[in-house]
């Protein structure tokens, strides 16, 4: 799994290239967001669009990404797969993340807040 | 005709390792997709029984890597009916956790990081049954397709 930090309109991405954050991955999943995360100031949006599948321990992998985070930082997620979706709905994680429908929307959200 | 008696569409063992584990999922959801399971109904049966199977790694074989695991799927109208056997430790109590949602109406420093996987399955599947027979775990279960 890598996971590539990029700067866009506002905020910084973090795209996750691989296709699953499950059990196996789950570990080196947040302990790569703690090291990418550590020096942001502001918005970071994880760009899911490469990843197909989340399972109980990646989604715990993330939430435990944003409860690492820093005063002044923010996470919010864009792109997720009808199945990833299906996850966070389903455990009502829905409604403690920003969703965006992919990193463009997410950029013009934060353009337009910032 | 019950469940029990329609054939196999997909039989198979193989052993409590990432990458084994991973390979079956390919090929059961290739299979089930090939006999007309939507893509939404794969991605349901892909978190049951990735929950279910990462449960018997996790707590019954506690992380071993080459311990058997065996998969049977039959089909039965708009159900797909799976039934996983593991020779590991028994279920606390011998019985199924009870899988309630998880409180997430809560500060952001308190949300949980687990315990969303029996709710998950329970939520997904149903005719979930467990059983110890002898020095095996058997569990069941039924995912709707089509709905």
């Amino acid at each position: 799994m890598q996971l590539i930090s990029s700067a866009i309109d506002g905020a910084v991405a973090i795209t996750v290239h691989s296709t699953r954050i499950d059990a196996p991955q789950a570990i080196q999943f947040k302990d790569q967001m703690r090291e990418l995360t550590a020096d942001v100031v502001g918005c970071i949006v994880l760009d899911l669009s490469q990843v197909d599948f989340v399972d109980s321990s990646g989604l715990g992998a993330i939430v435990a990404s944003m409860k690492q985070l820093s005063d002044g930082q923010e996470l919010e997620l864009a792109a997720l797969s009808p199945t990833v979706a299906k996850v966070f709905k389903l455990t009502r994680m829905d409604s403690v993340f920003t969703i965006h429908t992919d990193l463009d929307a997410a950029a013009g959200n934060i353009r337009k807040s910032g | 005709m019950t469940v029990a008696k329609q054939p196999a569409i997909f039989h198979t063992h193989f052993t409590s390792d990432p990458v084994s584990i991973a390979s079956t999922m390919v090929a059961l959801l290739d299979c089930l997709g090939k006999t007309g399971v939507a893509a939404d109904d794969l991605g349901s049966m892909e978190i049951v029984m990735l929950e279910a199977i990462n449960n018997i790694v996790e707590h019954a074989y506690l992380y071993c890597p080459d311990k058997p695991i065996e998969l049977l799927v039959r089909k039965l109208g708009q159900d797909v009916a799976v039934e996983l056997t593991d020779s590991g430790a028994q279920m606390p109590g011998g019985i199924l956790p009870k899988g309630a949602p998880a409180n997430v109406d809560v500060p952001v420093d308190q949300l949980p990081e687990g315990g969303f996987g029996w709710y998950l399955i329970r939520t997904l599947s149903k005719d979930l049954h467990y059983c110890r027979e002898g020095n095996e775990n058997r569990l069941t279960f039924s995912v709707t397709t089509g709905d």
